[in-house]
């Protein structure tokens, strides 16, 4: 059972007034009137010694005047029920030198009240009584005095009164104190308790009024004391706390760092890799295809020449009706299908001569693609870079994609073109593959300004806003687990501000996307 | 020796029984009639009968006929005469008298009596206060003392 402060005050309080009306009520009267009741004893005793003793002496001296005045003592004093005097009567028992003193009254006042003379003590009268050391008849005379008890009911009312007067001063009194002791001790204590809940839930603006200059207030200055410590504590944590989310930051910003440059440094060491392994076979297939493109010409006139040949034999034949003399050639020749076979000749050089001219341009392609270009700014035609990053993706878009290109006349531009066409591959692979079964493709290029702005326009699928917030992430793909690593377009973002240009995207859902980049015509600022 | 010390104790001692027989004959002798009963010449009436006397030595009686209040004035009980006094009017011995009169005195019935020593004293106060009465043993007859005729006699 759980008992607050308060209710133990008002118990205390409570306990304090019944004790005390006991005691006024109940304990000091029945005290004070056994006190007075002695008292009255003692005193009515003492008087009836006196008297006893005055009459005696009357008695003896005959001076019954005095008497008179030593009975006056007693008879003027309203308390006074009666004074007897009675004379000792000796009867002897019959057990031999045993007797019975008995009391018989001669008189008493006042007179007209019949006064048993073995009256004693009861709750009314007090009586006491005093022997006469000389005989008045037969025995010894006796003084018995009796006083009325009414004085001390009478007082025993009043102090009946003054207590039940002093108890209600006290509860009063008692009431006060209580709410006193409430407003001074538990009040403040509810208060301390109050605001150390508050403070517990965090509020460190709690303060307490001091209210009492003693212990009380004395824990109050402790516990503003406390909560301003507390408050200045909390300050100090919580810049602590900013401090280290601060180096949290920079060691987390760090390690974005230090994770980015690592991507872009293996990602760079790939492509350098890939580079030169591109670089290395372009120039190994370059030579032989060479051969091809240079001979190929000169193949397809020599064979123009012995077509040409054969056909001016053909005409002098037949002109001269020589055909019974090459009749085994003609069966040969219709053998072999002669004329198709020229035809196929001519188609298969044809197609060499085209294969030849895909091989150099795909290898030359191959050649800008990996240019080992990346310590300093290279001038070069961005049109050619996309040129070469389309003939690269052919393949992949040949038979679904129609490319709409609209080449403005370019300035050679400062950029690093290997990074460049990076830039362009990752651009329109995206695009290529936004596309399912067909669509189209819109590049266009033109200088606005110091500026060149290259824009790759698809028509396929679109992104959402929220697709089109990630897309620079760092490893953010929507392509299928394998099929991307999310770093196209992060590292594109990286080297196009590495260019000191910008690179915007535009797409709805549905509608296509198009990216546009736009990179300085001169480099400001040298790598 | 012996013998006549022995025959001298035996009439010393007869000889003071006789004297004491003797007195007490004597006196009973002298008691019969030689009380008197005085008062003052104002108030107190100059005859009496005996048992208005006594009524008035028991209290019985406040004032005399013609208003003047009744003061008694009694010589101890311890002497002769108040012993006499005692018997003859209280037909009491004197401690019963003053067992008598004090009772009186508790219960307030009546003034108190005024008691003295000598008969001079008692013939003083009856001269000086109207009213007052007392015994005594011989006849007074001042100019503020009277004797009182107590059934026709002046003694008692």
């Amino acid at each position: 059972m759980r008992i607050n402060l308060k209710t133990k005050i008002w118990l205390t309080i409570l306990t304090i007034v019944i004790m005390f009306s006991f005691f006024t009520f109940l304990y000091f009267p029945a005290r004070q009137e056994e006190y007075l009741l002695k008292n009255y004893n003692n005193e009515v005793q003492n008087l009836a010694n006196t008297v006893a003793v005055g009459v005696e002496i009357a008695i003896k001296e005959q001076n019954f005047k005095g008497i008179q005045k030593e009975l006056e003592i007693v008879k003027n004093d309203p308390r006074l029920s009666f004074v007897a005097l009675l004379e000792e009567d000796t009867q002897w028992t019959e057990k031999p030198g045993q007797y019975v003193i008995h009391d018989k009254l001669l008189d008493s006042f006042p007179t007209g009240v019949s006064i048993p003379a073995g009256i004693s003590s009861n709750g009314l009268l007090i009586v006491k009584r005093a022997s006469l050391n000389t005989k008045i008849m037969e025995g010894y005379g006796a003084i018995k005095l009796g006083f009325k008890t009414k004085e001390i009911a009478v007082i025993k009312e009043r102090i009946g009164k003054v207590s039940f007067l002093a108890s209600a001063v006290v509860c009063l009194l008692a009431i006060l104190v209580g709410f006193w002791l409430s407003r001074n001790i538990s009040q403040p204590i509810l208060a301390l308790r109050e605001a150390a809940r508050r403070v517990g839930e965090g509020d460190l603006e709690q303060r307490v009024r001091k209210s009492t200059r003693d212990e009380i207030g004395d824990l109050t200055v402790a516990f503003n004391k406390m909560v301003e410590d507390l408050k200045k504590a909390r300050v100090e944590l919580n810049q602590a706390n900013i401090d280290l989310a601060s180096t949290n930051q920079a060691l987390s910003a760090s390690m974005e760092d230090l994770k980015e440059a690592q991507e872009q440094l293996l990602q760079a060491e790939k492509m350098a890799s890939l580079g030169q392994l591109t670089a290395g076979i372009a120039h190994e297939i370059n030579n032989p295809i060479n051969f091809v493109s240079a001979n190929i010409t000169p193949l397809k006139e020599d064979m123009a020449d012995i077509l040409l040949l054969l056909s001016c034999y053909d005409k002098i034949i037949l002109e001269k009706n020589l055909e019974k003399d090459f009749t085994e050639a003609k069966k040969l020749k219709e053998k072999a299908h002669f004329d198709t076979t020229v035809m196929e000749v001519t188609k298969l050089l044809t197609g060499i001569e085209d294969g030849a001219r895909r091989t150099s341009e795909i290898v030359r392609g191959l050649r800008n693609f990996s240019r080992a270009d990346q310590n300093v700014f290279m001038k070069t035609n961005l049109n050619d870079c996309l040129e070469s990053t389309l003939t690269l993706l052919h393949s992949s878009y040949k038979t679904k994609v129609e490319i709409i290109k609209k080449y403005g006349d370019l300035p050679e531009v400062d950029c690093f073109p290997g990074q460049i066409n990076q830039v362009f591959m990752n651009i329109l692979s995206n695009a290529i593959q936004s596309i399912p079964e067909a669509g189209k493709i819109f590049i266009s290029t033109r200088v606005t300004g110091d500026m060149v702005k290259v824009s790759v326009k698809d028509t396929g699928s679109g992104m959402t806003e929220e697709t089109r917030k990630k897309i620079y992430d760092p490893f953010f793909t929507t392509k299928e687990v394998g099929k991307g690593t999310g770093l196209g377009l992060y590292i594109s973002y990286g080297i196009i501000e590495k260019h000191n240009g910008k690179i915007e995207v535009f797409s709805n859902i549905g509608e296509g996307t198009e990216f546009v980049i736009t990179i300085p015509i001169n480099q400001q600022k040298p790598v | 020796m012996r013998i006549r010390a022995i025959i001298y104790d035996h009439l010393v001692k007869y000889f003071f029984i006789g004297i004491l027989l003797t007195s007490c004959c004597l006196s009973s002798r002298a008691q019969d009639n030689n009380l008197v009963a005085i008062g003052n010449q104002i108030g107190v009436p100059s005859e009496i009968k005996m048992s208005e006397l006594k009524a008035v030595f028991h209290g019985e009686r406040q004032r005399w006929g013609n208003g003047t209040k009744v003061i008694i004035a009694m010589i101890k009980t311890t002497t002769p005469l108040g012993n006499e006094i005692s018997e003859k009017i209280y037909s009491k011995n004197g401690e019963e008298v003053r067992g008598f009169w004090a009772g009186i005195m508790f219960a307030g019935k009546f003034d108190a009596p005024n008691v003295f020593n000598t008969e001079a004293e008692v013939e003083t106060f009856v001269s000086q206060n109207p009213g007052a009465i007392a015994i005594i043993d011989k006849v007074v007859t001042t100019a503020d003392i009277k004797t009182i005729l107590v059934g026709g006699k002046k003694t008692f």
